[in-house]
């Protein structure tokens, strides 16, 4: 009866054994597969990465490309706009150049003709003062005339001035 | 007796002006025209029963109403010197043939136009006419009419000849020469402008 149960024992243990062996070797089987996988899997991942790398790398330059392309298109623009407002600018000033210069022209002409107006304006009231002085004197004159005749200076006068009559008669 | 014509001769020498004219040869006109006046002279003048001093009277007495002296002194004076028939209508109408020739001679009068500064008298204006009428050769009529604006002088229009002789015209000439020599000095040598 002992052998049996030493037998089955030790059949047992060596089944254990083998189990265990088994399961080892499968589990070392078991580890290599999953580092082959994991090393496939790194490889795909690395070859996944340089790819979404190489695509990402080349998104990025297209988009740098159309980021040069904005920014020359905005440099162009800039450029151009930065013409046109130096050019408005540059005919601003001339056309302000050209405006003072007439204004100048015509302030000037206007001075002249203002300085040629006064005078001749001063030279009209000069001569109109002139006029009523020698009328203001003549009427003093007049006046004192008037006064100071005779009857007797004013019948001489009047025989005097029919005398001319006659002699310009003759003569006509 | 003294003719028609020396008669209109003494009227006319008594006028001296154009204004005395007009109312000599109107009142003149007037009788020529009034029948009877004309007759009543003649009958005056024509009556024998009347001696010439009676005549003389009444004539003076029928003329009375005369407004214009000069010819109411005209008409004293012919009948002082017995001239009656210049009234006398009888046979030959005296008194018309008169007032016509005294007509017709003023035609042949020349009217001066004279104004002076001051009123001049009856005396002054006689001697002026009768030395106008000397010099320019026909009997002359004063046209005078006072202006004192003239100063003094005279301004005298013979026919359409204007002589003007008034001390204004000679101020006034001389105040035009006097502006045009300011002109013309200021023109040569310029105007002062003060700086």
């Amino acid at each position: 009866m002992n052998q049996v149960w030493l037998i089955y024992t030790v059949i047992t243990v060596a089944y254990v054994v083998i189990l265990i062996l088994y399961f080892l070797r499968r589990s070392k089987r078991h580890e290599s597969e999953l580092a082959g996988f994991l090393s496939n899997a790194r490889t795909e991942l690395e070859t996944h990465k340089q790819k979404a790398t190489l695509l990402a790398n080349t998104k990025v330059a297209k988009m740098a490309t159309v980021v040069k392309n904005i920014q020359d298109s905005v440099d162009k623009f800039e450029d151009e706009a930065k013409g046109e407002y130096d050019q408005i600018v540059a005919d601003a000033k001339e056309e302000r150049r050209h405006i003072i210069a007439e204004t100048k022209a015509e302030i000037e002409t206007l001075f002249q003709q203002a300085e040629k107006d006064l005078r001749q304006y001063r030279i009209t009231r000069e001569q109109e003062i002139e006029a009523n002085l020698v009328k203001l004197v003549l009427a003093v004159t007049e006046k004192v005339i008037e006064t100071s005749l005779s009857e007797k200076q004013h019948k001489d006068l009047i025989f005097k001035a029919l005398e001319q009559v006659k002699q310009n008669k003759q003569r006509s | 007796m003294k003719t028609l014509d020396t008669l209109i001769n003494n009227l006319i020498d008594s006028i001296n002006t154009s204004h005395d004219l007009k109312l000599v040869s109107a009142t003149l006109e007037e009788l020529a025209e009034k029948k009877s006046f004309r007759d009543h002279a003649s009958a005056i003048a024509t009556d024998t029963n009347l001696t010439p001093a009676q005549k003389k009277t009444q004539l003076l007495y029928l003329i009375r109403s005369l407004d214009v002296p000069l010819l109411y002194d005209f008409f004293v004076k012919e009948l002082s010197e017995d001239r009656l028939w210049l009234f006398s209508s009888d046979k030959v109408d005296y008194f018309d043939r008169f007032v016509r020739a005294f007509q017709m001679a003023t035609e042949n009068m020349k009217i001066v136009n004279m104004t002076t500064s001051v009123p001049l008298g009856d005396a002054d204006l006689k001697i002026i006419a009768e030395d106008l009428s000397q010099s320019l050769g026909a009997k002359v009529l004063l046209s005078h009419e006072v202006n004192p604006d003239i100063v003094g002088g005279a301004q005298v229009q013979v026919e359409n000849l204007i002589f003007d002789f008034s001390i204004a015209t000679k101020l006034k000439q001389f105040g035009q020469l006097w502006l045009s020599q300011i002109n013309q000095t200021s023109k040569v040598t310029g105007r002062f402008e003060e700086e």
